[in-house]
């Protein structure tokens, strides 16, 4: 446990880098205003900037990332306070009580408790990633090649979770980006696989390409020309944008429980952000000694939400990177980013590339400190991004996207790609096809297709091999369970009116 | 409006048309070499999976006669639109180049989004301007890409 904080702090040196100090300026900015924009979500912002992020030096590239991940959270916050327009599904619980606080004069009270629930969250969401993150990888490093591949085999059928009330759905969208991953040359014997006698699909699809089209492109498509047009007169004095710092200090419980809600609730896949702030806002107000405040403006309302989200963003990484499992939307496009670059999430990442770990984790604690004084100046901005027009917005983000895609391989084949995922990602949107369990194919499938050849190699095709081996037997038994129980559960219970779904479905 | 079920029959008909056709090809890739698998072991599978649950959600979505909800047409003449943008782009910079094809649809894709007005049009005609500007020297000077 030791060894993890001096390597931390080994880390937090090479984070200080100019290069990469600028990276994660440059991404929390962008994420506060993808954050605070209505219209585009974390995952969405993550994959727009995938492909410009990569084109530079590979750790700046995912500081950029992250910082544009978890400085969405905090930007979320600042439209649904002001204006009570949460800018991501993850600012929703705030907009109850926030919004309230700023028309009761409270507006500086209300946005300096979320800078610091955002900040205080996301440093024990940091401490307990950097905590745990260690443990669960050095566990997994007894994993053989058996044991992965039946790890991967689970990760695949999380789709049961990730994909929302169709289940049918999820696993077409899943075998779709499981075909997907088969485009190109076959991983072992060289033969090219669904090319359509182009050869510039023989390196298969580039991940940033589905990214963009799935989540970017249909996202936009998606958002009514509507949106960003002013509904009612928010304006707001200097005194009340004060923050209140005495009234802050009274929340210490729900920061608290919120941060540890958040994180736990975040590593379990598919639960995401938005879950984990519905969870921490019921806990604090079934543990508060005035539950009647709530949704009257209580102050314990904003803490515990923007606690939890910030937090869940760090959980949502301890599987992608300690086992090489993306858990949600916005930490599938984050994996997508590291295997761009050449690396492997997973175990064997924290042995191999120990320094380049360390360093982006030390950019996550440099990125969430600077977010404060960040957060607190470009409130201003950030409060009339609400209003930001997509007729003036998209433009220049379909231009980002056009030169980023070609920037990839210097090629206009790949924008034509981006366009038919686009459309693609559009339609699964409106029809209810969850994209994720697409994107979740489409990274592990290829993992998966050499995991399992290469055992049937070694075992001159006896299958018999994974269920020797207790620990990938247990992992086996327990895809089993996550597979069935839902067809189990949809069966045997009445059909609800209405549901929360969770977030990951979605794409955050 | 627009039913969403036609859309969800076509879209289940052409999947469960893909699944085949992946394992198709799958069988002729050659699913086992002797005892262990061959390069269209998995494909073999992706198929018959995308095939089976294809089908299953194609008899669904028949047997669901009713109002799947709807899409505004608009909407969907939008998506068209901006990807008839894309694609001119993609054809303009060519001759044009990257840059100056850029202006041009960052111009269509603002209209097509709702600046239609003189006013918004000499907006988005300086942003699009701007941006151009921008782009050049992130991709072209910064990233030094060779842009068309």
């Amino acid at each position: 446990m030791f060894e993890s904080w001096h390597l931390l702090a080994e880390g937090l040196v090479a984070a200080s880098q100019p290069s990469v100090l600028i990276a994660i300026m440059i991404g929390a900015v962008i994420g506060l205003f993808i954050g605070a924009l209505p219209g585009l979500g974390p995952t969405a912002g993550v994959a727009i900037l995938l492909p410009v992020a990569v084109s530079f030096d590979g750790t700046a590239a995912i500081a950029a990332l992250g910082a544009v991940y978890y400085g969405a959270q905090y930007g979320g916050a600042v439209t649904a306070i002001l204006l009570g327009i949460p800018g991501d599904a993850s600012a929703t619980m705030t907009v109850i009580d926030g919004h309230k606080l700023a028309r009761n004069g409270k507006a500086g009270a209300a946005l300096g408790l979320s800078i610091a629930a955002s900040f205080i969250g996301g440093l024990i969401g940091l401490i307990l990633l950097t905590a745990f993150a260690t443990t669960i990888a050095q566990a997994a490093i007894a994993f053989g090649p058996i044991e992965m591949t039946a790890l991967m085999i689970f990760s695949l059928s999380l789709v049961s979770v990730l994909g929302g009330k169709d289940l049918n759905k999820a696993m077409m969208s899943l075998f779709v980006g499981l075909f997907i991953g088969t485009i190109g040359l076959d991983p072992m014997v060289g033969l090219p696989r669904f090319d359509f006698g182009e050869v510039r699909l023989f390196d298969g699809i580039e991940f940033s390409i589905i990214a963009v089209g799935l989540f970017g492109l249909a996202e936009m498509y998606a958002t009514p020309p509507s949106i960003g047009k002013p509904e009612e007169n928010n304006r707001f004095c200097f005194r009340e944008l004060l923050p209140d710092i005495r009234g802050t200090l009274r929340c210490w419980r729900e920061l608290g429980s919120g941060s540890l809600i958040g994180f736990f609730i975040g590593i379990l896949p598919g639960a995401g952000a938005t879950a984990a702030t519905m969870i921490a806002y019921a806990f604090a107000k079934r543990t508060s000694k005035h539950p009647e405040r709530f949704g009257n403006g209580a102050m314990e309302g904003v803490a515990a939400p923007e606690a939890a989200n910030n937090s869940a963003a760090y959980g949502n990484m301890i599987p992608m990177f300690a086992l090489g499992i993306p858990g949600s939307g916005t930490t599938a496009v984050l994996m997508g980013g590291l295997l761009m670059i050449g690396l492997q999430p997973g175990p064997m990442l924290f042995q191999t590339q120990s320094a380049f770990v360390w360093t982006i984790f030390g950019s996550f604690y440099i990125g969430n400190l600077a977010l404060v004084a960040i957060t607190i100046v470009l409130t201003p901005v950030l409060a009339t991004c609400a209003f930001v027009r997509p007729s003036y917005l998209f433009p220049a983000v379909i231009a980002i996207i056009a030169f980023g895609i070609f920037g990839i391989n210097n090629s206009m084949f790949e924008v034509v790609l981006v366009i038919g995922f686009g459309i693609l990602g559009y339609l699964m949107m409106k029809l209810d096809y969850p994209p994720v369990p697409l994107v979740l194919g489409m990274i592990l499938g290829p993992i998966l297709e050499r995991g399992i050849r290469r055992t049937l190699v070694a075992s001159d095709g006896d299958m018999s091999v994974f269920f020797k081996s207790p620990i990938a037997l247990v992992i086996l038994l327990i895809t089993v369970v996550l597979l069935v129980a839902p067809w189990i559960f949809q069966k045997s219970q009445p059909k609800p009116e209405a549901t929360i779904e969770p977030d990951a479905t979605k794409v955050h | 409006m627009i039913p969403l079920r036609s859309f969800d029959l076509g879209l289940s008909a052409i999947l469960a048309l893909l699944g085949i056709y992946i394992a198709w090809q799958g069988t002729m890739f050659g699913y086992q070499d002797g005892a262990v698998p061959a390069a269209g072991f998995f494909p073999v599978w992706i198929g018959a999976g995308l095939t089976l649950f294809s089908a299953l959600n194609l008899i669904k979505v028949l047997r669901q006669s009713g109002l799947r909800g709807t899409v505004d047409r608009m909407e969907v003449v939008r998506v068209l639109l901006v990807s008839l943008a894309l694609v001119g782009f993609v054809l303009m910079s060519d001759v044009i180049g990257m840059l100056i094809a850029s202006v041009p649809l960052m111009i269509a894709v603002g209209c097509i989004f709702g600046a239609r007005d003189r006013r918004s049009l000499a907006a988005i005609s300086a942003i699009s301007v701007g941006m151009a500007i921008i782009l050049y020297l992130v991709f072209g000077v910064v990233l030094t890409i060779p842009l068309l």
